[in-house]
Formats: structure tokens, C-alpha cells, sequence
């Protein structure tokens, strides 16, 4: 831990007239975790700047105290980011949240770093646009999170994720200075570099982000959702390889395995789906002319990969009910255990079965429950470990699961993340993952922004230490 | 290049060349030809949508352009491209991204690098991602007043018949008015859906659709305007007014190919260069010098080149 200088809440206050210091254990005590909680890590205070100004007024004196910090919206990461892993300051952007523009005309929109996901949802459904990364926390989640992690969700399949979708963006550097990277027209504008590239999934380690312009598209006119229930896995993977390559291009292509379904069974939102059975949900959209011409060709698909329960419909109430098994699991987490870690990694999809299997051999061995979800249209793994960190040792088994997961992982062509980003939990891993190599290229990034790791230290890499 | 080499790089954890049919993505030397690289890809019925040139290599249209026509569709080369082998200006070779087609793994090097000249190194290799190939394919040809074709675009790229059409694009030249060419690929039996549907909105946008057999050919161009969609069109005139020789507009991203009759010179481009920077663009291509660094970014670049050469 880095102590702050004695002077420290004097010095933030005088940079802070309008906006609010928080420094009560009860206040801070929410600030200690992101999504998952069963981490927590001592905060010092929190600062939530009025605004854009203000913040930029607190980031310049805050070399003079000496302490690390952390940015943070909703805080909904489930990596360990926008935790204050090596104590000091958490900023809270959490006054950032207006939408400045919707623009038609050149499908954009400029939006201040703290606003919630579904709030620009919302605000662009009147204009018939659509912003398509859709983290499953979409309720509270903020866009500067969302940029921060290079986020991703169930329609980045087809649709891609949140970087695909950045074409500009504001932030403020450790010197005070505000940049701008790109604008409304996604270039680098008067940089020789495309520095915008490089910020977006930084996870807060470059810069403070403040606005960002967003690229839209024209929303889905009309979609149906499928569901099929497979008996083995080797003909839920079929059905997912040739969903992948069917050129009607699905929006989505998600991934339940039986313990999940358990899960959502023996629980209140039970939907009555066959136990032992691995669950497939597609969603195919499009103008009326081509999608519905597509639903007969999509269901035989699901049929002929061995599925002989395959539901479909394109009402928004029926489709609901396709996806409620999918939409509870991860509320239901919460719920069936006192801790959880949902792990994100990215497999080759030749090499689900061996995957699965190697994660339940593991964790039946540990005595640790497990369920597994997959965006699987783009091989992107989330299992989930449920435990009790008042169980000696249980939560020891997990992290030991995890690491022996992402090692496997690495060894088979993967990646350590696919949309939540390496924070804090995932950092040891990393250098094994890269090689010498290509740790000390990647290493180099933040030296010239960051260059004492005061903001945000110990995420990515556990070498980024401040001192 | 007629089969995939595997190939021991000296960092072992570079990429192999490789083709993966299941998670559609392949990796493929830097000088392989686009014709070599979507022939091995047919075998599995899959294609790399951003190809110009048949005959030009990855290189020459990295190079040369960010975004392909295709890109309305299936977007610009830095989200098709997810992984490199990178020659360091050591001379290492260091691997770069994925070989899956979706990570947060570290900081985006790849997307960094992709377009940066060869002040950081150079591509070895790079890994593609393919996507189906469809065996129908339809094409068109849009003519009118630019007023009625305006309007025609924003209807096209406000509904989600958008999502389903690679191309649309303005074509400026010199000895036509402005017209739109379109054209994609779709499941078999569908091409009849486009055409109906691009028919009826050339009939109540007061313009003429006209069906047609081949795609056009679009080849690598000179250099390349990032623009705003709606300031795309205004700058392909005033270029192909002082240039000469035609310019192809992707019309849905506000990308402008510009293939000029005589080069650009230092007072246009700079011109070209504040107008475009202005809204968040930019200039990129082999007739355009790479923008000198600015102040502010200098010293970053000397920070990370500098820990690059000490590897």
C-alpha cells in the first residue's frame, strides 16, 4: 500500500468546489469491490467531480498527493479494474452522464463517459438507431466502462464490439491536458498515430476518458430467436460451427451447458427445460423480406444437428420467454451461492468439448460448482465457479481452477479475455500468456501516460506498481 | 503461394500459417496474393471480403487502404485483421494479437500498428478473418439527380436492408453525373428480394435502378479521405474537380478512394488535410506522406520506439 501525503484531502478539496468527497468508512465501503465482491480493497476517499472541469482541476493536483488512483463508473466490472487495488483514490464519474448529441444525419452520437448503457439505449430508439454492444449488465453499466474494457456482449457476434463502434473519444491525461482522438468522422484527425486504438480497452491505465463519439447503425427491423435443446455436446458444437458459417449471419449464438440449465431449474425461474441438455439460442434479424424467408432453413439446421426440440418465434413475448433461462443465470449466480467468479476466456470452437471437460474434471476434483455459459458464435467462454470465501480454502481452489484454466487456454490457441478485460484478477497470468517478448512491447504502452503507474496501478500487468 | 506453410518463426509463440473452417480465420504470409489467399479460403467456402486487387498482396492493401468497398459491411481491415507476426526494428519477430477473432487480452497493439507505416516494424504475417462465402450475388447501379440519390442513401442506410449490403457507393468521375453502384452477396434465392426492394426505392426516390452482372471493379486507390458521411461527397467532387479522374465514396462510412489523373500537391492536401481533421479524419494512403508527429504525441512515439529498440 502507498500512503497518501498527510495534506491530501485539503489538497483534493481545494481542486473540488462543486463536487463531493466521500470519506465515511459506510460511504466507501460499496467503492471496495467491483461485480463479483468477494475482493475488496481499502479505499482512502472517493471523489466524484462535478464535471468535466472539475475533474480535470482534481487529476492536475493529484501528483501532489502522493496517491494512487482509480477511475470508476458503475463499477460492474468482473475482473478486478476499477478497484483501488494498491489503496488510494477512487474517482467516481458518476456526474458524466449526459448525452451531448444524437446525430442522424452522420449516425453518431457524443456521450459523456458516465452514462448507463441502456440510458442511450433509450434515448436512441426514437431516432431508429442502434449502439450494438450489449454487456449483460447494460442496466448500470457506463459507456466509459464499457470503452475502458472494450466490451462486448451477446450481439458482438455479427454486430462486433465496443471498439468496432468508437470513432472518437476525450480524455484527460496525467498532465491535465484534455486530448481528443478521432471525432464524429472515426479518423485519427491531426495525429500521426491512431491513439485512439490504443486507448479503448486500457483499462483506465492510459487516461481519464470524459466524452466519446459513438458510431450507430440502423436498428434490426425485424428478429426471430430460436432455441434448441441438444442431448451431447458434440451436437450443440455442430449446431454452433454451421450457425457460425450460415451465411444468413446470426446476430447471436449463445451457449448454455446442463449444470446451468440445473441452475435455472431448480430455481424460482424455472422455464421447464429438459435436465442433462445443452441449450442453444440464435437470433437471426433483418428486414421482414430476407429474415422470414431464413427462419425455415435456420430451424432445420438446428434440427438436422440433432435437436429434436427446437422453439422459435419473432414476438417479443415469446422471444422473452426463448432467452429467460439464458437472462437469469447470471442474476441466479448471486443467488445460489455466496461468492462466484465468472471467469472470460476465448476458445478456438474446435476445442469446446475438451475445454468443458477439462474445466468440470477440475473443478468436480476441487469440489466446486460450475456452470458455463458462451457467447459461442466467437468462442467466448464464461464459466462460472460458485464458492464460499468463508470456506477455508475454497476460494484458493478457484483462483488455483482459474489459473490452470487460462494456462490451458493460452496452450490451445486462446486468449485470457474476450470482453472483460484482465483488471486486476488476471494480470498474473499475463506474462505467460505473452511471452517475454511480448510482455516488454506491451509494457512500453503505458510508460509515456503513466509513467509512475499512479492511475490505476497493478491492472494488466502486476508489474505496474506505483511506487 | 499455392498450400499453407508451417512455419517456426523465432518467437514461439508467432503465429504458424494456418486455416481454421471453424472459427473462420486463417493465417497468411504478408506477400501472399488476395487471389492465393480467398483460393485456399474457397475450399472451405469461405472468402476474405476486403479484396481490391486480386493480384496485390495483404501488404499492398494495408498499405494502400483501411478501408475496402466491402468494408460497408464487414468493416475496416483493423477488425479483420486480429493477429500479426511483427518484425520489430531489432529485427525480432514478436506475435501480435489473436488467433481468435475476439480478445481484451492487453493493450490494442494490433489496431495501432496495422496502419503505421514501418516506423514501429513491419508485418510478417497476418492472421484474416473469413467469413462465408455466398454463391448468389446481386449488383446495381443507381442514377438520378445527386439530390434524389442522396435521399435514396439515407433511406438505404437507415434501414436494416443496410446490414445486408456490402457496397454502396457513390462513383464521382468526369464524364458522368454521380451515380450509386451497389452490390453484395446473399443466400441463395434471395438476389430477387434485393432487387424488388432496390427497384421500389428507386421508383419513390425518383431515380433509375438498374441491374447488373458483374460487381465493379474497384481497385487499390491513390490515397484515401476519412471523412463524415455527410461531408464524403462534397470532397470527392472538389478532389476529383482539381485532380481529375474519379473517386468511390463508401457512402455509409464517409469514406472517400480517391484515383486522381495527376498527384496531389502540398497546398491541396493541406487543405484536404485541415478540412478532414477538422470533424475526426483523416488522409492515408501510398500517395500520401505520413502526417508528421505533433508536439504532444512526439514524445510518446520516442518513448515506446525507444523501449522497443532496447528488447
Amino acid at each position: 500500500m502507498v500512503s497518501p501525503t498527510p495534506s491530501y484531502k485539503s489538497t483534493l478539496q481545494r481542486a473540488m468546489s462543486r463536487g463531493q468527497l466521500l470519506t465515511r468508512p459506510a460511504q466507501l465501503v460499496p467503492y471496495e469491490a467491483d461485480g463479483l465482491g468477494y475482493k475488496r480493497y481499502p479505499v482512502e476517499l472517493v471523489a466524484i467531480p462535478a464535471d468535466v472541469e472539475e475533474l480535470q482541476s482534481l487529476l492536475k493536483v493529484l501528483k501532489e498527493t502522493n496517491a494512487p488512483f482509480v477511475i470508476r463508473g458503475a463499477g460492474t466490472s468482473l475482473s478486478g479494474g476499477p478497484v483501488a487495488a494498491q489503496g488510494g483514490i477512487i474517482i467516481h464519474l458518476s456526474k458524466l452522464r449526459k448525452i451531448e448529441e444524437i446525430n442522424p444525419r452522420d449516425r453518431f452520437a457524443l456521450v459523456q463517459s458516465g452514462v448507463v448503457l441502456n440510458e442511450l439505449e433509450a434515448a436512441l430508439e426514437p431516432h431508429g438507431l442502434y449502439y450494438p454492444p450489449d454487456p449483460s449488465s447494460g442496466l448500470s453499466c457506463t459507456l466509459g466502462g464499457n470503452v475502458a474494457t472494450n466490451a462486448g456482449g451477446i450481439h458482438c457476434f455479427r454486430y462486433g464490439v465496443t471498439g468496432n463502434y468508437i470513432l472518437g473519444l476525450e480524455a484527460i491525461l496525467l498532465d491535465g491536458s484534455i486530448v481528443q482522438f478521432g471525432g464524429p468522422a472515426g479518423g485519427r484527425g491531426d495525429w500521426r498515430e491512431d491513439w485512439k486504438r490504443l486507448f479503448v480497452g486500457s483499462e483506465g491505465t492510459l487516461g481519464v476518458f470524459t466524452r466519446f463519439w459513438l458510431r450507430l447503425i440502423a436498428r434490426p427491423e425485424k428478429v426471430w430467436t430460436f432455441r434448441a435443446m441438444y442431448p451431447d455436446i458434440n451436437s450443440a458444437s455442430e449446431a454452433i460451427r454451421q450457425l457460425a458459417r450460415h451465411p444468413s449471419y446470426p446476430a447471436a449464438i449463445e451457449f448454455m451447458d446442463p449444470r446451468s440449465i440445473d441452475m435455472v431449474e431448480n430455481s424460482p425461474m424455472s422455464v421447464g427445460l429438459p435436465r442433462n441438455a445443452y441449450m442453444i439460442l440464435t437470433e437471426i434479424d433483418g428486414p421482414p423480406e430476407l429474415v422470414d424467408a431464413r427462419v425455415g432453413p435456420i430451424a432445420q439446421l438446428l434440427r438436422n444437428c440433432g435437436s429434436d426440440d427446437v422453439s422459435y418465434s419473432d414476438q417479443a413475448n415469446q422471444r422473452q420467454a426463448l432467452w429467460k433461462a439464458r437472462k437469469a443465470q447470471g442474476g441466479l449466480l448471486g443467488q445460489v451461492s455466496p461468492d462466484f467468479v465468472v471467469q472470460d476466456a476465448v476458445i478456438p470452437k474446435s476445442r469446446l468439448n475438451e475445454i468443458l471437460n477439462f474445466i468440470y474434471e477440475k473443478a468436480d476434483a476441487a469440489g466446486i460448482a460450475v456452470t458455463t455459459i458462451m457467447h459461442a458464435g466467437d468462442g467466448n467462454l464464461h464459466p462460472d465457479f460458485l464458492f464460499d470465501q468463508n470456506k477455508p480454502g475454497e476460494l484458493e481452489k478457484v483462483e488455483q481452477i482459474g489459473k490452470e484454466l487460462m494456462k490451458k487456454v493460452s496452450e490451445i490457441g486462446g486468449t485470457l479475455s474476450g470482453e472483460h478485460g484482465i483488471g486486476n484478477d488476471k494480470a498474473a497470468y499475463m506474462a505467460s500468456h505473452l511471452g517475454p517478448l511480448g510482455q516488454a512491447i506491451q509494457m512500453a504502452i503505458p510508460r509515456p501516460f503513466n509513467t509512475r503507474s499512479q492511475l490505476n496501478p497493478m491492472k494488466v500487468f502486476p508489474e505496474r506498481r506505483y511506487a | 503461394m499455392t498450400s499453407l506453410t508451417s512455419r517456426r518463426a523465432t518467437d514461439p509463440r508467432c503465429f504458424n500459417h494456418f486455416l481454421d473452417p471453424v472459427d473462420m480465420i486463417g493465417c497468411f504470409p504478408a506477400e501472399a496474393s488476395m487471389a492465393e489467399i480467398n483460393q485456399l479460403a474457397a475450399e472451405h467456402d469461405l472468402y476474405f471480403p476486403l479484396a481490391c486487387d486480386p493480384v496485390r498482396s495483404v501488404r499492398e492493401h494495408v498499405a494502400s487502404l483501411e478501408y475496402a468497398p466491402e468494408s460497408t459491411r464487414f468493416g475496416p481491415y483493423v477488425d479483420n485483421v486480429p493477429g500479426m507476426n511483427w518484425k520489430l526494428p531489432g529485427g525480432q519477430l514478436v506475435r501480435i494479437g489473436e488467433q481468435v477473432v475476439k480478445s481484451t487480452t492487453g493493450y490494442d497493439l494490433l489496431r495501432f500498428l496495422l496502419h503505421s507505416g514501418e516506423r514501429y516494424g513491419s508485418a510478417q504475417d497476418y492472421v484474416l478473418r473469413l467469413r462465408p462465402l455466398s454463391h448468389e450475388r446481386y449488383a446495381g447501379i443507381f442514377t438520378g439527380t445527386p439530390e434524389c440519390l442522396q435521399a435514396l442513401v439515407e433511406a438505404i442506410v437507415c434501414s436494416s436492408w443496410s446490414h445486408w449490403i456490402n457496397c454502396l457507393n457513390w462513383v464521382v468521375s468526369a464524364e458522368d453525373a454521380p451515380f450509386l453502384e451497389c452490390y453484395g452477396a446473399c443466400l441463395t434465392g434471395e438476389g430477387g428480394h434485393f432487387i424488388d426492394y432496390f427497384s421500389g426505392l428507386a421508383k419513390e426516390h425518383h431515380t433509375s435502378f438498374e441491374p447488373i452482372a458483374e460487381n465493379p471493379i474497384c481497385p487499390l486507390p491513390a490515397f484515401t479521405i476519412k471523412t463524415t458521411p455527410s461531408q464524403a461527397l462534397t470532397l470527392a467532387s472538389q478532389c476529383k474537380e482539381a485532380l481529375g479522374g474519379h473517386a468511390r465514396i463508401l457512402s455509409a462510412l464517409g469514406v472517400v478512394l480517391m484515383y486522381p489523373e495527376i498527384p496531389i500537391n502540398d497546398k491541396q492536401l493541406r487543405e484536404l488535410h485541415s478540412r478532414t481533421t477538422m470533424v475526426g479524419g483523416h488522409l492515408f494512403g501510398t500517395a500520401i506522406q505520413p502526417y508528421e508527429s505533433s508536439p504532444k504525441e512526439t514524445p510518446w512515439i520516442e518513448s515506446i520506439l525507444n523501449d522497443w529498440r532496447q528488447l
